[in-house]
């Protein structure tokens, strides 16, 4: 398997329209920002009308999905909207396919497969916020159980439904890099061989939300959004999807697929710097960007454009200018020194690599132009930047008065034919992630360094699950928390919301010395945080929004907040797919470690958490949430007393070794028949707990195994008809 | 209001929206820094203040570089607060 990974298809919809037709016109310098009388531009998206009448976000993502499986010559996956209209929107858990894929052998169907990894920053918060008004005390429950049909993973449910053959499917989240971190799981599932094409991408729509937010924080230019200019205000909001087709190099060829461009190296990382506010060094950025070149076996001056970040807000441009002038030199810079202030060169910045590039890339930001599409960015932007190396034509930077950067491009699209290009995503939380993506096939280009590490074995070092009558959980009935201060310290964890609190709780207890540039987070959620939702919004209508709050609405914030805590800065991510979040959170760990991105990865998941969550639970799951869990997990590289044997999504469950082996089952949807497989019985834990579930199953796995119980265990998820496992086993001999 | 009682009004209000736990008034001197050394106050807590403040007073704290010297201090918060408020 190569480290190199095809580009065969790709779309996008923004408010310049299709993929063509948006690259072509941000080369002739248009822009899409509406310039309504006392509201901040933004700039729409037209629908057609047979998706205008769905949900927004699902409609923008699936207009990007189906132009890019028309661009791959993917139309084989392709159901015609018309004859999934009457599938009820509204019915996501629960819902699957379970009885449609019998007709098809599994060796068949795997061949087959389309994998599918969306990103998003907001968790479809413009779908949520009609709901969130019904949110209150007198609510009653059948009421409330409209909520559960917008989960975060709401559009990679719906575009299973509307897709013929997909796959392993996942719905992540790293705030406003959530579209380039979709790209870049993709990627390593292509170079990990679990599938063989994987549709990734990502979608945000417009919301009242996020405009209150950003408004709140200050961070909107009333101009609109004005990416690397001196003048520069804030950003602009915009929504819109972008999608691409990843697939092997062998894949590709097999079929005869037109390869659009090359995606060589990819890096995902986090600052634990401040919720908010990029490190004005922007030493991690310009890890990332090192790591992205090293991943791809490049060196700086191959690279001959960047499709930057660019929000337009001063700290972010400057953090990130820094951060590219520290991997590409400051040749760039203008002689009179107005380009980054006096006070970012003071800072401490990376060392500049040996041999420095005679001439810096070509930077641009086509956020000046599409405004910030925040899930919908990193992924449109990554499409923009494989058309712009496929063209040999880099979009313009359109503000009027740019900084003096001479790396800029201008108001004018250059014509430059360029091999390498970077397209860099800098979200809140600093959870970033930058993509390298090539014009020609990999082997025709100079390359320096060795590929990256390959693939270890990965084992489980520490688990955690509090349950009733044990830790700070013990003592508290459900609704009644114990305070923050009782479970971190009260000044670093200030403004943490409930479910931040957990998850930074859960992350030192798993990492009680801290995290370093080479750990990971994933967190498992399948829902986010819909009561400070419902209360931020109530608060907006009778009054200002409160800025603080705002970044802990998105689906991210748990995971930011705790690597903020804890000093995590390799990969985080808040990891959604309906009921079995948390054992995709505990895959998305593993496969990071795996595939030597991170040298330890913790997963994480806790649920329920507030009143409003545990009657929605109540309501829906016939339940009584009595008992509560709160799980997570620490994989590692080094070897430990627990290993994992295989992990994975599919049809059957793999086959039991000979010995005590046993599996459990963490959540089930009811439509499976179970094949004779060898493993004992099922059990399923005694949890009532929605997404919280995978983790403390795989808990009371490690547990069995470390008592010597069993020696073989076995965690399933089933959700849609599909089965998430992760089988572990006893390592001989090992002591803990 | 006398200087002392706004001072320690606004100490409260600050306790109260910033969660500052295991704060006390007594705690916050009345001419230290608020942000950096200070009490550990950002910028994330300046834009959340200004709304508080706005909201209780009826003042309007400008953005950007004009808030530095409002929010130097404490006593230099009350003493903006003091003159405009209606």
């Amino acid at each position: 398997m190569t480290r190199e990974v095809a580009v065969t298809g790709l779309g996008v919809i923004t408010a310049l329209g299709q993929a063509q037709e948006t690259f072509a016109r941000l080369a002739q310098g248009e822009s899409a920002l509406s310039r309504g009388a006392g509201q901040a531009p933004v700039a729409r998206c037209a629908l057609p009308p047979e998706l205008a009448r769905l949900p927004r976000t699902e409609a923008l993502s699936l207009a990007a999905l189906v132009a890019t499986l028309i661009d791959a010559g993917l139309e084989e996956h392709l159901l015609l909207v018309g004859e999934a209209s009457g599938a009820e929107a509204g019915t996501e858990a629960g819902s699957g396919g379970g009885t449609e894929v019998g007709a098809h052998s599994s060796d068949e169907l795997m061949d087959s497969e389309l994998g599918l990894v969306w990103g998003t920053t907001t968790g479809g918060l413009a779908e949520l916020e009609p709901l969130l008004g019904l949110v209150s005390p007198e609510t009653p429950d059948e009421e409330l159980t409209a909520l559960l049909g917008f989960p975060i993973s709401r559009v990679v449910t719906r575009a299973r439904q509307r897709l013929l053959g997909v796959g392993p499917a996942r719905t992540v989240c790293s705030a406003c890099s959530s579209g380039a971190l979709a790209v870049a799981v993709g990627a390593e599932w292509i170079r990990s061989g679990r599938v063989a094409r994987v549709l990734v991408g990502g979608a945000d729509a417009l919301c009242q939300t996020t405009s209150l937010g950003f408004g709140a924080l200050g961070l909107l230019d009333p101009q609109g959004g004005r990416p690397f200019a001196r003048s520069r205000a804030g950003l602009s909001l915009g929504e819109g999807a972008g999608a691409l087709v990843l697939e092997s190099l062998e894949s590709a060829a097999r079929r005869g697929a037109r390869v659009r461009g090359y995606l060589c190296g990819v890096a995902v990382g986090s600052e634990a710097h401040h919720v908010t506010q990029p490190d004005p060094a922007g030493r991690r950025a310009a890890a990332l960007i090192q790591s992205a070149l090293s991943d791809a076996g490049f060196t700086p001056d191959a690279v001959g454009y960047v499709n930057a970040h660019g929000t337009g807000t001063p700290h972010n441009d400057a953090a990130e200018r820094v951060a590219l002038e520290a991997v590409f030199g400051s040749q760039g810079t203008s002689a009179d020194g107005q380009g980054a202030s006096e006070e970012l060169r003071g800072a401490e910045q990376p060392r500049a690599p040996a041999g420095a590039p005679q001439r810096a890339p070509r930077v641009a930001s086509s956020k000046g132009q599409l405004g910030h599409l925040l899930g919908g960015s990193g992924a449109v932007e990554a499409v923009i930047t494989v058309q712009a190396l496929e063209a040999g034509v880099l979009p313009p930077n359109v503000a009027a008065d740019l900084e003096p950067w001479s790396a800029l491009i201008g108001s004018q699209a250059e014509t430059a034919p360029c091999e390498v290009a970077l397209s860099n995503s800098f979200g809140f939380g600093g959870m970033g992630a930058v993509l390298c993506f090539a014009r020609s096939a990999p082997a025709r280009l100079a390359r320096t360094g060795a590929p990256r590490r390959p693939a270890v074995p990965v084992y489980l070092a520490r688990s955690v699950l509090t349950r009733p009558g044990e830790g700070p959980l013990g003592a508290h009935a459900p609704g009644a928390l114990p305070e923050r201060a009782a479970l971190l310290d009260a000044a670093r964890s200030r403004r943490f919301d409930p479910l931040s609190t957990w998850i930074a709780w859960l992350t030192s207890q798993l990492l009680p010395e801290g995290g370093d540039d080479e750990t990971a987070l994933a967190h498992g959620t399948a829902f986010g945080l819909i009561e400070p939702a419902a209360r931020f919004l109530a608060r907006a209508r009778v009054a200002r929004p409160a800025p603080a709050d705002f970044p802990n609405l998105l689906p991210s914030a748990a995971s930011g907040n705790a690597a903020l805590y804890s000093a995590i800065r390799g990969p985080v991510a808040a990891v959604s797919a309906g009921a079995a979040s948390a054992h995709a959170a505990a895959h998305q760990a593993i496969e990071w470690v795996a595939a030597g991105v991170a040298r330890r990865a913790l997963s994480c998941a806790a649920e329920p958490l507030d009143p409003l969550a545990l009657r929605v639970a109540a309501a829906c799951w016939d339940a009584a949430p009595t008992e509560w869990a709160a799980a997570g997990q620490l994989w590692c590289r080094a070897p430990q007393p627990i290993q994992v044997v295989a992990f994975g999504d599919g049809l059957t469950l793999p086959r039991a070794p000979s010995g005590v082996a046993r599996a459990l089952l963490a959540s089930d949807d009811g439509s499976l028949a179970w094949d004779d497989d060898g493993w004992g019985e099922l059990e399923r834990p005694r949890l009532c707990s929605v997404e919280g579930l995978g983790n403390a199953a795989l808990a009371r796995a490690a547990e069995r195994l470390l008592t010597g119980e069993l020696s073989q265990a076995l965690v399933v998820d089933v959700r849609e008809g599909r089965l998430s496992y992760t089988q572990l086993a006893r390592v001989e001999g090992a002591e803990g | 209001m006398a200087p002392a009682a706004l001072l320690l009004e606004l100490k409260q209000l600050m306790i109260r929206e910033l969660d500052l736990q295991g704060v006390e008034p007594a705690d916050i001197e009345d001419d230290a820094p608020l942000f950096g050394a200070g009490l550990g106050l950002d910028s994330l807590d300046a834009l959340q203040l200004a709304m508080a403040i706005e909201e209780a007073y009826q003042v309007t704290i400008p953005e950007g570089e004009a808030a530095k010297p409002i929010f130097a201090s404490p006593r230099a918060l009350a003493a903006y607060v003091a003159q405009h408020r209606p």
